[in-house]
């Protein structure tokens, strides 16, 4: 896995409450093989209904960052959620909240999923409903994130752990290989209530 | 100090196999269950990284997403072959298409026995939440802890906050715990237990039987829920006797020794509790996008203005725009097109026996279709044995071959756009059961009500004396 430290973009936003992993990957694209393939099935419903959905606007060609609402990403577990997203090449996301299986699976993937204050998230959604298309500078090594133009700034507030996975690219499989020891020896005992 | 304990931090502790501070804990699975859906790229990245799969003999796979229901001449897909193929390259137990130990994940876990009172087990599917019924810790993960379980047999997990969820009173007649759990989500919301392991318990739990307290731990997704608990009792181990791989003999007795202290001390201690009232729950059923949008099926459809916030209200005007649906609609004067009986939540041998019970002698309305869809080859066989299959077959009914079927319809088979399907299942999103369908959530008795009546039916007008 890349290592994750800096990102400036402008945002992709996709407002609303409860944007449920069915919307963001349909199922019968879960088994998309290739990062083409599963950037063409993001939101694919969505966009099939409207051609003038927001990832398909010409000035968001690029953007790394999507502004989303509350409880984003819930539903259905499947991580082809996190790959679709990190295939059209999102790489962070700020939002309300997230779905607690779905944020795992994004960090498996490199894709941070960033929760915004309240009062932030509030100025930033008013802000774009204004017409602002502000930048965004997330900084992980300082814990970071910027509007410099709205003057607004949290920490990005990720678990240490995560953070630190992150900053030197390195995947929780590793870390599990290197525990063999210690689950050998948990096999050996049998468990508590073996 | 044990008093405050509760059951999951008991089963929690029991398969820690080491923490460090300020990192997640690493978590042994004890059970890890497989199915077409989610496995390819763990594979791939099993075998690119050449590891081996750590412990086979505690790995079970299943077929279940991705099969062809109502049409069984259709070629079975890559993602269904492929699982086979993998499993047999890294010596897993597979129960394929025609396989007699064949059906949903969470449906044969439980009916083979393989789910037991304090075992761990993962599943790269949301409603694994269903096994806590019996008392085990269901891990819900993605296809990157897939490789990490077949790879090391552990994942890594930070420990959730604990709920507890006390129900209490007896459900009426006609009412059944798909109705109580819809009844949860509609008073607290989609994120109520969001983050939680949420304990059931209370007098109404104890009166149910395995498959109703399945049926709600499978919604306890609904709810937000990292995972779900119903500490488990008499019932619990008379369901479990006898099965495939239930402990037998001394270790049986054993068994039964351990499984007995699974319980929450009587001062556990919750991060937060709800108390619910299972004697007002009527039968329900949704009418928006989101579990949490529902109503009894005597009553009518809010108007969004009477939602409390903004973001939610634009959500339900969303939502109506979506079902074609107007505020003030009643439940019966909703129609139906389809009506899907099946899926983790309700395809046990019990829900189709609540089905036919109403379609027995009766006839599906002209223009719906009914598809019946059991959980498993066990329940199938079953339903045949008894004479179920005939009872949905004279109503007009189709009988599907074992799966996930139009729960999730990523097997190529949708109900059609704008079609109102009445559906036994857990999910309501948009376009879940094919683009532009639209899901009404039912308990197995409404289903079949109304697939009688070609409208959302009350089940308690067709129930015999
Ligand atoms: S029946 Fe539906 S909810 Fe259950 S495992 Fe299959 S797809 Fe998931």
């Amino acid at each position: 896995m890349a290592s994750f430290r800096h990102l400036r973009s402008r945002l992709v936003p996709l407002l609303g409450p409860d944007i449920d992993t069915d919307q963001i990957i349909p199922a019968q694209y879960v088994n998309a093989a290739g990062t083409e393939a599963l950037a063409r099935a993001l939101f694919r419903r969505l966009r099939d209904q409207n051609a003038r959905f927001v990832l398909d606007r010409p000035e968001m060609a690029g953007r790394t960052v999507m502004l989303v609402g509350s409880n984003f990403g819930c539903g259905s577990s499947r991580e082809a959620a996190a790959w679709a997203l990190s295939a059209w090449g999102i790489r962070a996301l700020i939002g309300r909240s997230f779905n607690a299986t779905f944020s795992g699976n994004c960090l498996q993937n490199g894709l941070l999923p960033i929760a915004a204050p309240l009062e932030a998230h509030g100025a930033l959604c008013e802000a774009i409903g204004a017409g602002a298309d502000p930048e965004i500078a997330i900084d992980l090594e300082r814990d970071r994130v910027e509007f410099t133009e709205l003057g607004i700034a949290f920490s990005v507030g990720l678990e240490p752990f995560a953070r630190e996975l992150l900053l030197r690219g390195m995947d929780e499989l590793h870390y599990l290989l290197d525990r063999r020891a210690e689950i050998e020896a948990y096999e050996t005992r049998g468990g508590p209530l073996q | 100090m044990l008093a405050r304990t509760t059951l999951y931090d008991k089963l929690w502790e029991a398969h820690c196999v080491s923490h460090r501070p300020d990192h997640p804990a690493v978590m042994y699975v004890d059970l890890h269950l497989v199915h077409d859906g989610t496995y390819r790229r763990a594979f791939e990245m099993l075998e690119q990284g050449k590891l081996a799969v750590r412990r086979p003999d505690l790995t079970f796979a299943t077929t279940d997403h991705c099969l062809p229901i109502s049409d069984p001449s259709r070629p079975m897909p890559p993602v269904v072959t492929g699982l086979s193929a993998a499993c047999a390259r890294h010596g897993i137990s597979i129960y394929g298409p025609e396989h007699e130990r064949q059906g949903i994940v969470h449906v044969i876990g439980p009916e083979l026995g393989l789910t037991q009172p304090g075992k761990s087990v993962a599943c790269a599917d949301s409603h694994t939440t269903t096994h806590g019924a019996f008392g085990a810790l269901a891990f819900v993960i993605g296809t990157t802890q897939v490789l990490h379980a077949l790879a090391t047999q552990c994942i890594l997990q930070r420990r959730a906050r604990t709920m507890s969820i006390v129900i209490d009173g007896a459900l009426q007649r006609g009412v059944t715990a798909k109705d109580l759990i819809l009844a949860i989500i509609t008073r607290y919301g989609i994120a109520a237990a969001s983050g939680h392991a949420v304990e059931f318990s209370g007098s109404a739990i104890r009166a149910m039987g395995m498959e109703e307290r399945m049926t709600l731990c499978n919604m306890a997704a609904e709810l937000g829920a990292r995972t779900a608990l119903i500490a488990p009792d008499d019932r619990t181990l008379d369901y479990l006797h006898g099965r495939p791989f239930a402990p037998k003999g001394t270790d049986w007795e054993r068994a039964l020794a351990r499984w007995r202290l699974l319980v929450s001390g009587e001062d556990g201690r919750f991060d937060s509790r709800l108390r619910f009232d299972a004697c007002e729950v009527h039968p329900m059923v949704t009418w928006g996008t989101t579990p949490a949008m529902g109503m009894a099926v005597n009553a009518a459809i809010p108007a969004p203005e009477s939602v409390g916030a903004p973001e939610e209200r634009e959500a339900a005007e969303q939502a109506l725009r979506y079902m074609g649906l107007a505020p003030g609609t009643t439940a019966q004067e909703m129609p139906v097109d389809v009506v899907f009986i099946g899926s983790c939540t309700n395809s046990r041998i019990e829900d189709l026996r609540a089905a036919a019970g109403v379609l027995r002698g009766r006839k599906v309305a002209p223009g719906v279709r009914l598809l019946v869809v059991p959980g498993s080859q066990a329940v199938r066989r079953q339903a045949e044995a008894e004479g179920l299959r005939e009872v949905f077959t004279a109503a007009g009914g189709e009988w599907g071959r074992p799966g996930c079927s139009l729960c999730v319809a990523m097997n190529g088979e949708f109900a059609g756009a704008r079609k109102y399907v009445a559906s036994t299942s857990n999910r309501n999103f948009q376009d879940r059961q094919g683009p532009g369908a639209r899901t009404l959530l039912v308990s197995p008795l409404t289903a079949a009500a109304s697939a009688v009546d070609g409208r959302i039916a009350d089940p308690r007008r067709y129930l015999a004396d």
